[in-house]
């Protein structure tokens, strides 16, 4: 089908080369960001050594260029008969062989960078075993088409040469990456999220997010300025905020204000760039997710590597009738956040389908028989917030100690107190005979279901205290991440316990 | 080999507390020991030498060795009391792994969810020819189990046995 010949090892697109200097580059600014606050610490750093910085600098990001390009000349792939070929690696080199049976998803994306130098990012997905998934940077659009098409056509024939044990997995998920190739005729849109629902995921999503950022805009601002007008004008602010707390106090309320609404909408503003044009297409037994406005991402979902399946809410969320999904598959390691593939502004119909197409039953039909967390998890969380409270404190004390800093102690105190209460009134497990559901949070809700038969190993811990007052922590292990449920009776633990690895064993059914 | 696929009530569950653990080598409580020794033996050595500096103020080494000490009961009570309670249990379908004195964990490990089995020797334990068998799962590494202070033939039957399990399951796939 193609002419292109895959079997000669190739390099990547040339405008790679620049892709990889600015990522590597952008990564390399991520490690060193804490360097930026030396300027706290120390100053007239720049007036002192100014020279010597920008040369260092520069010298850096030379040596940056060199050794990305040598990255760019290093980094080779190919095609043979058996498998996709991978080297790469300036100091340490490696050869990575993916056979083709082992392919489950192949992903393309663009972000910003990429769809500037008019390149695409080609991600092939393995199954969770610790192997390293795959990422070429930087391929021209039509030869990422063909090369992925290529993949394919080589994951079918294999499939097809197995065609005897036709109830395996791999057969299975190879029709479904067929699907992915016929997805032009037989896809259809499951979701679309439109610019209103958006703005209202954008609203509804946690602030403090960008009130962080913000926050950290702002230390770093304030240190600047805080030494230029020492410097020039030869003067103590420090001492006259001291000297004038009242007006000080009106103007931190006022600060905190303008805080919280320029992070409410630079949420909202992130929210928007991320989930621009959410779309879910479903094609018979994936859904693939696309979404993004700078940064495009394509994400699939397949039904066998789905472990996971969050519902967050929180009581904005509620008021405005959505809820997000974050979905966890297998993977070698914990999944992060960053991994999650995350559907925002689903309406509750939309959720029955999506829930009803991956797991085959209706979502609110779904009866749970509950264990909840004992009560006295709450000490365990108010010696927690004491420590966080302890050091605080001991942080203003030696800064800048008077009323009003003792007055916000004790409401921080009080407020992770609050929250806490909520977290152990909020945490339970439940279970049928197919699912587990966990709830945990504190305003917000976050409901996680796991197939039972998902499960890989199950724990039962307990420390010196709970041994002496009868309780346990509940550890569940799927192959994307530990879960834990915290403070449940022993009894009730022990017979989960036994329920579950029951379950897991008489259940014929795989995990992947 | 298969349950019956039926809701039964919890009473009639196999329940995995009943089932006889077996303790591991009792020597392996003498490498932990080495092994505590040697490290504590290193730090109390940096401690102490705090005293030959003049310019070191000393209180810095007392309340170095202060912490040192606390740690180090610490770590004997997890050992000599903890020791006991490690032991593993071999059922049908699973295996199960206890340990712990502050922090008393239970693993359960299903046999059909391994996805390998190592049996290692680290250079102390060749001394005292101990063995440790590690099964892996999928899950996060926290889920796996290991089982150390083995010796050669018990290590080498529970790999067999996992082993067979594992197998029976791919071959009735």
């Amino acid at each position: 089908m193609s002419q292109i010949d895959f079997s000669i090892p190739r390099l990547q697109s040339f405008n790679g080369i620049f892709l990889i200097f600015f990522t590597d580059l952008v990564k390399r600014v991520r490690q060193n960001i804490y360097l930026i606050a030396i300027p706290f610490f120390k100053n007239n750093v720049f007036e002192n050594y100014g020279t010597y910085i920008y040369i260092g600098l520069a010298a850096l990001v030379i040596l940056q260029f060199v050794f990305s390009y040598l990255s760019y000349k290093k980094f080779k792939f190919s095609i043979q008969e058996d498998a996709f070929h991978l080297d790469k690696g300036v100091i340490k080199l490696s050869h990575i062989e993916i056979p083709f049976e082992r392919i489950q998803n192949i992903n393309l994306q663009q972000n910003i960078f990429q769809q500037i130098l008019n390149v695409v990012g080609f991600e092939i997905e393995t199954a969770g075993e610790g192997l390293a998934e795959i990422n070429i940077k930087a391929l021209d659009k039509d030869f990422a088409n063909e090369l992925k098409a290529k993949l394919i056509e080589e994951k079918q024939k294999i499939a097809a040469n197995e065609e005897a044990t036709a109830e395996n997995e791999e057969v299975s998920s190879a029709s479904s990456i067929n699907q992915d190739k016929l997805e032009l005729k037989e896809q259809s849109t499951l979701f679309q999220l439109d610019f209103t629902t958006l703005l209202k995921v954008g609203v509804s999503s946690n602030l403090f997010k960008g009130v962080g950022l913000l926050l950290a805009f702002f230390a770093y601002l304030y240190n600047f300025v805080m030494d230029f007008l020492t410097n020039i004008y030869d003067l103590n602010l420090e001492e006259d905020f001291k000297n004038r707390i009242p007006e000080t106090i009106t103007f931190i309320t006022f600060l905190i204000f303008g805080i919280l609404i320029i992070g409410f909408l630079i949420t909202i503003f992130t929210t928007v760039l991320k989930y621009y044009n959410l779309k879910i297409i479903k094609s018979q037994k994936n859904f693939e997710v696309e979404h993004g406005l700078l940064k495009k991402i394509n994400k699939v979902i397949k039904k066998s590597k789905t472990q996971i399946f969050e519902i967050r809410t929180n009581p904005l969320k509620n008021l405005f009738k959505i809820r997000s999904v974050h979905v966890s598959q297998a993977a070698s390691n914990q999944v992060t956040e960053k991994q999650k593939i995350n559907l925002v502004g689903l309406s509750k119909d939309n959720l029955t389908i999506l829930f009803k197409s991956l797991f085959q039953l209706e979502l609110y039909e779904q009866d749970f028989q509950l264990a909840k967390s004992q009560n006295r998890l709450f000490i365990r969380y108010f010696y927690k917030n004491l420590i966080v409270i302890i050091g605080l404190s001991a942080v203003a004390y030696f800064f800048y100690f008077n009323w009003a800093s003792g007055i916000a102690m004790v409401l921080i105190f009080a407020t992770l107190l609050w929250l806490s209460y909520l977290k152990v009134k909020k945490s339970n497990i439940g279970f049928n005979s197919e699912l587990i559901s966990i709830r945990k949070g504190s305003l917000d809700t976050k409901f996680k279901i796991v197939e039972i038969h998902k499960l890989q190993s199950i724990r039962l811990s307990r420390n010196i205290f709970q041994q002496k007052n009868g309780h346990a922590d509940l550890v569940l292990e799927t192959a994307s991440g530990t879960t834990t449920i915290e403070y449940l009776e022993v009894n009730e633990a022990t017979n989960l316990l036994n329920y579950l690895i029951f379950k897991v064993e008489s259940i014929d059914k795989d995990w992947i | 080999m298969k349950f019956e696929n039926l809701e039964i009530s919890l009473s009639d569950l196999p329940d995995f507390k009943s089932v006889d653990l077996e303790p591991i080598q009792r020597r392996y409580k003498k490498l932990i020991w080495l092994n505590e020794a040697s490290i504590f033996i290193l730090l109390y050595t940096f401690s102490i030498s705090g005293f030959f500096f003049d310019k070191f103020p000393s209180w810095i080494s007392f309340a170095a060795i202060g912490i040192l000490s606390v740690f180090f009961l610490l770590r004997a009570i997890e050992i000599e009391k903890g020791f006991p309670l490690k032991k593993f249990g071999v059922r049908q379908y699973d295996m199960i792994y206890q340990s712990g004195f502050f922090y008393f964990t239970e693993t359960v490990v299903p046999y059909k969810r391994i996805q390998h089995v190592e049996i290692k020797q680290g250079p102390l334990s060749r001394l005292f020819s101990l063995y440790s068998l590690r099964l892996y799962t999928a899950g996060a590494s926290s889920g796996d189990l290991i089982i150390d202070g083995l010796d050669k033939s018990t290590a080498q039957k529970l790999k067999a046995k996992v082993l067979d399990k594992t197998t029976v399951e791919d071959v009735t796939d």
